[in-house]
Order: C-alpha cells, then structure tokens, then sequence
C-alpha cells in the first residue's frame, strides 16, 4: 500500500515537473513575439542536429574500433571453418559499402537541415524534380546491389551444397548427428562403419534410446553418443541436424554454422573444422582481455572453447543449450575415437562362451557388469558388432543402394526396443521377462547362426518357449518372477542342449550333404526395418 | 447506404461545427443516439475513432514498453534483487537460493513475446495505421466520411476485443503466451511443450484472430474510401502521400493478413482439433506422438512470413507517408520526386510479397529456393533507397521549420537509413548464416521498424494534433521528448550491433552459460539503462499529450502550418461530416508549396490560374 501511495505521488510530482518546464518556455515565447522566437529555434534546433550528427558518426567509428575483437572477421572471431572466412568477408564487403552510404547520407541529413534551416530573409526554392539525379541515385545502389548478390550467391550456393555421392563413400568425409530437444542436445557418431543407422521417433525411449534408433539396422549398433562434439581438424563433416520436438537451431559461432532442427525433417549443414581448439587458444592468448586469469589461477584464454548453442527459440530453458565443439588434430581425434563405445555395445554383450547377454542399462542391477564390460573392450576393439559378423548373419554389401537398405535381421534389436520401454514402464516384472526373453532368443539366435539348416528345432523351440513362458508369466511379484524366470531358464537349456546334439548330428551329416541353403540365414530381401517387430517374424520370417 | 444517410441527416441537422470551444458538442442530428455513446464510445466518425485507436494504441505502447523494460532488467542486471516487484509480478518473481527475486525464466519468454505481439500489431499497426488513416483519408480526399462509417466503428472494437483477450491472457495461472510473437509451431501447438503454450497460446491466436478481422476492416474501407469517395479533382495523382502511403498500406494488409489467419486457425485446429498441418514425428513429455506426423512446421513459417514481411511495411509505409507530408510542409518544400515516391511505395508494395523467405534462410528451406529471395530482396532496397534519397534532397534548399514534427520526421530518416542499411546484410543469405537470430536483427528491426515507426507517429500526432484537439502540443516538451529518444534509441540499439557481430543469439534469458556470448555485461548493463531513459522520455510525450488536449495552446489558425491540403480547410474541431458546407473542390497537386514569389503555398482548392500548369509534371 505504501509502495502505491509513493508510486502515485511521485507520478504527479513528475507530470507537474514536466508541465511547469513547458509552461515556462511557452510564456517565454509568448513575450518575445512570434517569428523571431521561431528562428533562433530553427537555428538551436539544427545546431544540436549538427552536434548530435558529429558526436553520433564518431561514437560509431569509435565503438567500431573498441568492438573489433569481438565482431566478425576482425579480432580472433575470425571463422574457423573452411566456409566461414566467406561469410566473414561478405559481411565486411557489406560493412564497407553500406558504411560509405551510412556516412554520406547521415552526414547529408543533418548537415542540410542545419543550411536550409528557416531563418530570416531566407527563401525556400520550389524543385519538385530532377529526372537524371533520380535515375543516378537509382543505378548507384541497383549496381551495388548486383555485386553484393552475385558474390554472396556464389558463396551461398557453395557453402549450401550437400556432400555429392563420390565424397560420401569417400574417405575424407565425416557424418554425425546432432538432435534438439528441450533442452540439450544428442549427438551421434557413426562408429566403424562410418554410417549412421536408421532411427524412428516412435522407438524412442528415454534414458534407454535416447534416439530413437531402430536396433535392426545394423548400422546403428556400434553408433555411439559422446557428451561434447569432438571432430578431427580439417575434414569435412556433415552434420545431420534433428528435433525430437520443436524446432531448435544447431549454432556454431566460430564455425559460422547455424541451421535449424526441425522435427521430423532432416536438415544439414556441412563444414570443415580449420582450426584446433588448441590453436584458436594460442590466438586468444595474444589478446589482453583474454590473458586476466580465472579464480584457478588459469588464463582465460586456455580455457576458450567452441561452443554449440540452440539459436531457435524452443522454450524457457533455451539459453541453455550447451555443448563443447573440440577440435582435434587427427591422431588425437583417433585416440578419442578408440575409447568410444556404441550404445548398443554396452547394452547387449556377447559372453566368452559365446551367448548373449542383456544388459538392462537404466537399472542398478547390471551396475558392475556395465563397469567390466567398458575395462573389457577398451584395449581391443572386438565388439558385438565384430562378432555378429563373424557369424555371418549380415551381408557386408559395397554399393550405397544395398547399404541404405541394409537390414540387420536380429530379433534382439526389437526385444531391446521392448525392454527399454518396460523398464520406462517401470514395470520391473516384464522388464525382466523381456530381458530373460531376449536373452533366451538370443541363444536360439545364437545356435541358428551355426549355418545349418535347424528350422525344426527352432519352431519346436520357440513352441515350447512359449509355454514357458505363459506359465512363468503368471504372476506380477517380483520374486516369484525371477523364480520363474530361473525355472524356464533350465527348460531353455535342456533344448539348447537338444540344439547342440542336432548339431553335432547335421555336422555329421554335412560330409554327405553341403548345401547350406543361404536364403535360410539370410534377411529376406524385402524386408523392411519395422516388419518383424512382433515375435510371429522369429517363426515365419526365415 | 443507411451509413451515409446518418451522415447526411446529421450534416443537415447542424450547420455550425466551427466553435472551436466545445467539442463535448452533442448536437449531432440523428436523436436515436444519446449524446456521449455516440460521440465518444460508439462514434462512426472517422475522426473520433481515429483518436480512439490513438489512445488504445498508446495504451497498449505504454504496457508493451514496460514489459521490455522488466525483460530488459534481467538481461542488463541478472543478480539485481526484483523482489520488491512480487506486490506487481507475484509468483512471476520467483525467490532463488540466495533470497533474492529474479525473473521466472518462463515469463522472461512471455515478456518478450507480449512485447513484440503488443508493439507490432496492437501499437504500431492498429495504433499508426489505424490512427493516422482514418484521421486523415477522408480530410485529405475530401470525404465527409469513411464509405461504412460502422464498418470503421466494428474495425476499432474488434482491435479492442483483441486487446480484451490478450490482456486478460496476462493473468492466466499458467501464463501468457511464451513462444514468441511469430509463435512458431511446434512450440505453439504443444502444451506439453511450455507453459506459455496451454491457455496462453489459445487466447493469443483468438486475440490475433481478433486483430486480423479488425484489420480487414479497416483496410477494406480504406481502400474503397480512397478509390470511390474523392471530391472532384482530386485524382489519384493529386493525393499526397500520405494516402498513397495508407491505400498500399491498407492492400496489403487485406492480401497478407487473410493468410496468417488461415495460419492461425490451422494452429488452433492442431491444438484442438487433433489435426496436424504443423506437427510431424514429435517425441514429447516422454511420449510419442505416433498419430500426428505429416504436417510441417515449415509451411506454417510461410504462411507466417507471407504476412510478416508484407506486415513490417504495413507498419513503415504509413509512417513514411507521414514523414514525406510533414518534412514538405516544414521544409516549405514540395516533396522531392513526389512520381518516384508513389511508385517507390508502389515498387515496395508488389515486393513485399516476394521476399517473405529471407526470414527463412536457415529454417530448413531448399538453399537453392533462398537464391531467388535474395535477388528480390535486395531490390527492395533500391526503392527504399530511392526514397531516402528523395526526403534529403526535399530538406536541400528548403527553408526548415523545426519543431517537435519536423524534428521526428529527420529522426525517422536518419533511423531509416540505420536500420535499411542493415537489412542489406542480413538479406544476403551468406551473411545471414552468421546473422541470423542474433542481436543484429534485433537492432535491425527495432531500428527500421520499431523506432522509426514511432518517429512516424509522433511526427504525425505532433503535427496533426491541432486537427484532432484544436490545440497545440506544448514545442519545448515536445523537442524535450524528441532528443531525449532519438538519443537513448541509439544507446540501446546501436550497441546491439556490436552484440550481434559477436554472435549473441536474441531471445536469451541469460549469456552466463557460453563463453562466448557472456563478455558483454557492461554492454547489456548500460542498454538497459538507455531503455529505462528512453522509456522516462515517453512519459514526458503522453504528459504532453493528455494536458495539451484540455490545456494546450488553443489552435486559431485553420491552417497553421501554412500545408496546402484538404484537411486543414475544415473547421476547427469539425463535427461528423467535416465540412459544414460544400466539399472543397481540389484543382493542383498538393505540394505547390513556395512555387510563386507573392504566395509562399497554394492550397490545393485554388484553382489554376490562366496558363498555369499543375506542379509535379
Ligand atoms: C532495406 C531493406 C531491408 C532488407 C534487405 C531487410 C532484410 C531483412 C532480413 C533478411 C531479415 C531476416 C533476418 C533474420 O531473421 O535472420 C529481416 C528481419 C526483419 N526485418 Fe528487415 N529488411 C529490410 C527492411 C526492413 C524494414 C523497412 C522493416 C520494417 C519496417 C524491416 C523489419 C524487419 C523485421 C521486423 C525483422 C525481424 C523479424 C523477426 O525475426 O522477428 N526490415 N530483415
Ligand atoms: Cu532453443
Ligand atoms: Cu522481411
């Protein structure tokens, strides 16, 4: 209440302040006649004009100068992508031209307006038109105009182009993926196979498949998801540029890379890194504001850094998007790139013995087992991945046609899929049966990639499985389900162990006959990457 | 029909406006309607409601002004305490670890977007547009009235309607309306998304829905005002600019704003209708939205822009109309190349519809579309240019009469030039690959745009005031408020040029975050406190104005500033209908301003004398 009242008094102290100014200048002006009042206005008005017109053009030459480490082109925000020493000097191209006009015109406007202004004895002229100074100052800026479109057209169309097909199989080329949402980013990195796999919205998943990548494509499964973006100097990457829900807009200023995510709409923008973080640090540690050290006693400059930010307006927390850029020389980058790990990778592992092993990666449960797995395949590079196609289950295909429609057909994947989204459930008892499933399909995976022609077994089988599992699946406690899931694990053993004998039995067999009918292993031809996402594939699919 | 019958009836029932004392006068011919209903509130006269989008307009400036103020607070002192704005802000203050009150994130966003929603259209579009055209098509032409004086009327109430909605959006719990004033979708359709997009984004579309029948029309009356009721002799190349300005002005707005409606509903309709013309393959809140794909954000953004673009010159063409009269009459001048200007507002007009795309460049559109934007936009600097050139050379050799309107119009040209200058950069695609949404379009439109529209209305309501009020504004107030804003415009957005050199993107609540953005405090700090300047100078302006419209210097001469147009052959204070006689007769362009050595203007009603040739040829 206090607060208003002094509000209010305040506001009528001002208007009465403000009232009494121009009540006393209009009295005087009153008392000194009219026209001669109205002169010295004129000449005080355009006199200030002039004033103001000076200190104004200088401000701006000044400011100009005080801001030349931080503006485009000039001080160490020069670009650090192949492409953005383009951009930098088209804008500086503009800056020269329009600066010019900028001057002359501001300059023109005052300085006129303080000559023509109405003072005694002085006389207006009557000039309505000049046809030939109105065609001059027509063509002037139509001309400059053509030479700033064509040059920035050139640059434009350049910069915009999208990698053509020969570089893509190329080795000096680089895909990742960078996806908005509210509010970060994912990144994705293509692994080994330098391609980056399908992903669908729908299996998306949070904390589990961030993504939504589709596991039965085999490119996706040694794809990996690095905290920061870290890419090799001077190879030229395209980034894949995705929204998970609204529109976002992946920004790198140094690089001079800006283009928006939206969802359901791939977009890219291509670019080649010129500069390593390490050098764009040597060049900011010539600039005196950036040598001030921090509160550890470290330069501000060792500690800049490329900086990817969200330039699309995407909610309240969009200003808040970062994530570091580092640039790398190449060993360094290859050196990162060894410890990376798919995220399928430490999902699903493959055992010593062989088998598959599931690995719930939300729970705490598998906490240890995710720890070995990671010390495990640090030092050498073997992977599910690798040992998938040791067994020959995929068709390594060269041509780009065969490669996008490259289908991994693991029944895994879609039980991965399943998992995931019972775990979001937090159902705990399905989860452990999609988990215990998958593990058990993945033996019979397992035993049916041994190239031989078990189709009997397999329906026998997953036949009996199932009983399992409708019997195990009775009941909703926890402990009753492990229980379960123990018993129908010794039911699956024994028929592995009848799978194993026939086995042995058909290898026996293989001296009489050899022909191992390919198509039985292989993915059908037409599949698509969804089609087998219910259980009836395993049966009918091969 | 029936509209102009009561205007007749009216214009017979009273014969004498001229009292130049009382304009409470009620004596309004038709007795069915009492006497300050129909006068102030549900007035048909174009004047009256001219004034009353005026000061709704003013309204609406002085709240969508003190919300960037508040969303200016925050980026120039981030750890300043704001709790002692709880008793306002409540709950949008929020108390953080330290005790101290800072700016809720979501209503920084809700700040920023009412604030551009309120000053583009409820300020500088119903407020400029709205004002100046019904002001002044009729007085200028030599109209006793707009065609559909209700119509008129239904143009202004729905503009308050929407303002109605709109400011009630304000008190939601939820909030108003946070996904910016282009309210792109998906954001816009989500609820799940923000806050700002549950009630809030539904009461903003129907607030714009609102606006957009408001604009209609008004655009349509204006339009067929302009090309039907002109008094004899006034041919389309007798009109001053101003109605040039104001006829363009109004065809666009009626070919854009049908558009952004259809937009409009199509968001309304994916929020809650189940439809999905915007929506495509969206994960939210943890949930896939398996049944709404196939839509596209980005045939929203065009249908957007496709009004947006021609939007801002149905903001600036107005004002420079405005300008052209006001620089001429002041300078005592005709207006320079008055041809080249009708057909520079003519150039503009035709090629705002063909550069709405440059708002696009990095949304995802086909680079290759963009290569035509940028030929197109790029011309559409020269007619701008063409007209810079031509107001500078009106004020050469001219003999300046500066008061607070002739001061304003030199205001808006040096703003003009500024801001158009930096349009050049960001038109080229390549350039706007760095520039885009960072502070340098921020500086660009708020200088092009947003300050020189406001130099274009207050020149206009400085020098036409006596025509609405019969009073003057008080001058040294007035020259006062002119310094004072053209100075701290400049403070606030010339810097943010510097801002956007650096590439600090726009609609950041805060630059704490990056390294690269957060070196420019000082900077932030000092804009906000240009703004808090510029906005103190503002109330000086409304001060000025509601005391001069009781107690302003009285206007005496019909004509006081010497012009040579129709409006100022009416009374003082005009009643409905304008002139109480004959419409004037118009016989010469409007700018025989200082032709003849004995006359230093020629009103357009003169007729030509033997042998004498109509100027502007
Ligand atoms: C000289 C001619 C002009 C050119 C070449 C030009 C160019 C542009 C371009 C390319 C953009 C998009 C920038 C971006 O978002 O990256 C833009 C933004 C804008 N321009 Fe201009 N412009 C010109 C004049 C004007 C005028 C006269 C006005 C208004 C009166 C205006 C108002 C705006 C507004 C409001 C925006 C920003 C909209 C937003 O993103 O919120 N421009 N201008
Ligand atoms: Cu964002
Ligand atoms: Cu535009």
């Amino acid at each position: 209440m206090l607060e208003i009242i002094i509000g209010a008094v305040c506001a009528v102290l001002l208007t009465v302040f403000i009232v009494q100014i121009g009540k006393a200048r209009e009295l005087a002006s009153v008392v000194r006649g009219d026209k001669k009042e109205e002169y010295e206005v004129n000449t005080m008005q355009a006199a200030l004009g002039m004033v103001f017109m000076v200190v104004f053009l200088l401000l701006c030459i000044w400011s100009f100068i005080v801001y030349t480490p931080t503006s485009l082109g000039w001080g160490p925000n020069t670009a650090s992508s192949a492409h953005g020493s383009d951009i930098d000097y088209m804008f500086n191209l503009t800056l020269f031209f329009t600066a010019i006009v900028f001057f002359a015109t501001q300059y023109l406007l005052f300085y006129y307006s303080w000559k023509y202004r109405g003072r005694k004895g002085h006389k207006a002229i009557y000039w309505a038109h000049n046809e030939k100074l109105e065609m001059v100052w027509m063509i002037i800026p139509a001309v400059v105009m053509t030479f700033l479109v064509v040059g920035g057209l050139n640059s434009w169309n350049m910069i915009m182009a999208d990698v053509n097909e020969e570089e893509k199989l190329g080795e000096d080329y680089m895909e990742i993926e960078a996806k908005g949402f509210q509010f970060a980013w994912l990144l994705r990195y293509p692994g080994r196979d330098a391609q980056l796999g399908e992903t669908d919205f729908t299996k998306i998943v949070q904390g589990a498949n961030d993504m939504g990548q589709i596991w039965s494509d085999v490119r996706n499964v040694d794809d990996f998801a690095p905290d920061n973006i870290v890419l090799p100097v001077n190879k030229k990457v395209r980034v894949r540029i995705t929204a998970r829900d609204v529109l976002h807009n992946f920004y790198i200023r140094d690089m001079r890379v800006k283009m928006d995510a939206v969802p359901g709409m791939p977009t890219y923008f291509v670019f080649t890194p010129t500069v390593t973080t390490d050098s764009i640090r040597s060049r900011y540690s010539k600039y005196p504001e950036w040598q001030g050290k921090d509160k550890d006693g470290v330069p501000r400059y060792a500690r800049y850094n490329y900086e990817l930010a969200c330039a699309e307006l995407c909610g309240k927390s969009h200003f808040n998007m970062k994530k570091l850029v580092m640039i790398l020389t190449q060993e360094k980058y290859e050196a990162w790139l060894d410890e990376q790990e798919g995220s399928y990778e430490v999902k699903v592992n493959k055992k010593d013995d062989g088998s598959f092993e599931l690995i719930d990666v939300v729970g705490e449960e598998n906490k240890d087992i995710k720890e070995q797995l990671k010390k495990k395949r640090r030092p050498h590079k073997t992977t599910f991945y690798n040992n998938v196609i040791a067994t020959g289950n995929i068709e390594v295909r060269e041509t780009k046609e065969d490669r996008d429609t490259m289908v991994y057909s693991d029944v895994i994947g879609e039980r991965l899929d399943v998992l995931s989204r019972l775990i979001l459930e937090k159902s705990k008892v399905n989860a452990l049966w999609a988990y215990f499933e998958a593990g058990a399909l993945a033996e019979v995976e397992n035993i049916r990639n041994s190239k031989i022609d078990i189709r009997g077994f397999e329906k026998k089988a997953i036949k009996e499985y199932a009983d399992v599992l409708k019997i195990a699946r009775t009941t909703n406690d926890l402990n009753t389900a492990k229980e379960n899931t123990n018993k129908a694990k010794q039911v699956i053993s024994v028929l592995i162990a009848d799978a194993e004998k026939l086995v042995e039995e058909s290898k026996k067999d293989k001296k009489d006959n050899t022909a191992v009918a390919p198509q039985d292993i292989e993915a059908p031809q037409d599949s698509t990457l969804t089609s087998s996402t219910d259980s009836s594939a395993v049966e009918g699919g091969r | 029909m029936a509209d102009i019958n009561i205007i007749e009836e009216q214009l017979h029932g009273h014969d004498h406006h001229d009292d130049g004392h009382d304009h409470h006068d009620d004596h309004h011919g038709d007795k069915y309607q009492s006497s300050l209903v129909d006068s102030y509130l549900f007035s048909m006269d174009h004047k009256n409601i001219a004034k009353q989008f005026l000061i709704t307009g003013m309204f609406w400036a002085v709240i969508g002004s003190a919300m960037s103020i508040l969303f200016r607070l925050q980026l120039g002192f981030p750890d300043a305490d704001l709790s002692w704005l709880q008793p306002l802000l409540g709950g949008w203050i929020e108390i953080n670890e330290q005790g101290q009150g800072v700016l809720a994130q979501d209503f920084y966003y809700a700040l920023v977007t009412m604030h551009g929603t309120i000053i583009v259209f409820f300020v500088l579009t119903a407020g400029l547009s709205g004002t100046f055209s019904n002001l002044l098509i009729p007085l200028q032409i030599g109209a006793r009235d707009m065609a559909s004086p209700l119509m008129n009327m239904l143009s202004y109430w729905f503009f308050f309607l929407a303002g109605v909605v709109l400011f009630i959006s304000l008190f939601l719990n939820t909030g108003p309306f946070s996904g910016g004033w282009t309210a792109y979708p998906p954001l816009s359709e989500l609820p799940q998304a923000s806050d700002g997009s549950k009630a809030g984004a539904t009461m903003w579309l129907l607030s714009l829905v609102f606006f957009v029948v408001s604009v209609l029309l008004g655009g349509i009356n204006y339009i067929t005002t302009v090309l039907n009721m002109r008094t004899k002799g006034m041919s389309l190349f007798r009109m001053p600019l101003t109605i040039w300005a104001f006829l363009v002005t109004a065809i666009l707005g009626l070919l854009s704003f049908p558009v952004i409606a259809s937009g409009f509903f199509m968001v309304l309709f994916d929020r809650s209708l189940g439809t999905s013309f915007f929506l495509n393959e969206i994960f939210v809140a943890g949930e896939a939205l398996t049944d709404r794909v196939g839509g596209s954000s980005l045939l929203y953004q065009h249908l957007f822009w496709f009004l947006g673009h021609p939007e801002v010159y149905i903001i600036i063409l107005p004002a420079m109309g405005i300008v052209s009269e006001v620089l001429s009459v002041h300078s005592r001048k005709p207006i320079f190349g008055y041809k080249a200007m009708v057909f520079s507002i003519l150039a503009i007009g035709v090629l705002s519809f063909l550069v709405w795309a440059h708002h696009m460049y990095m949304s995802g559109v086909n680079p290759f579309i963009s290569n035509i934007f940028v030929l197109f936009t790029l011309i559409i600097a020269v007619p701008s240019a063409v007209k810079v050139f031509n107001w500078i050379a009106t004020i050469w050799g001219g003999n300046l009469r500066f008061n607070s309107a002739s001061l304003f119009s030199i205001g808006f040209v040096s703003m003009f030039i500024s801001g158009g200058l930096t349009g050049i950069f960001l038109g080229n695609s390549v350039v706007d690959i760095q520039q885009h949404d960072t502070y340098f379009v921020v500086a660009h439109f708020h200088v092009v745009m947003g300050v020189a529209a406001f130099f274009g209305m207050f020149a206009g309501v400085y020098h036409w005031f006596p025509r609405m009020f019969g009073r003057f504004m008080n001058e040294t107030l007035g020259k006062i408020h002119f310094w004072g804003t053209m100075i701290s415009a400049y403070l606030v957005f010339g810097p943010m040029h510097y801002l956007g050199m650096a590439g600090v993107p726009r609609r950041y609540y805060s630059f704490e975050y990056f390294e690269n953005f957060s070196q420019f405090d000082a900077m932030n700090a000092f804009i906000t406190i240009a703004a808090i300047l510029g906005f103190l100078f503002q109330v000086v302006f409304i001060v000025n104005f509601f005391y001069s419209i009781y107690r302003g210097r009285k206007q005496t001469d019909m004509n006081p500033w010497g012009a040579t147009t129709l409006e100022w052959t009416a009374p003082i204070n005009a009643g409905h209908g304008n002139w109480p006689g004959e419409i004037p007769e118009v016989h010469r362009w409007p700018y025989d301003l200082s032709r003849y050595e004995d006359e230093e203007f020629v009103m357009q009603t003169v007729p030509l004398k033997e042998g004498e040739v109509d100027g502007g040829h």
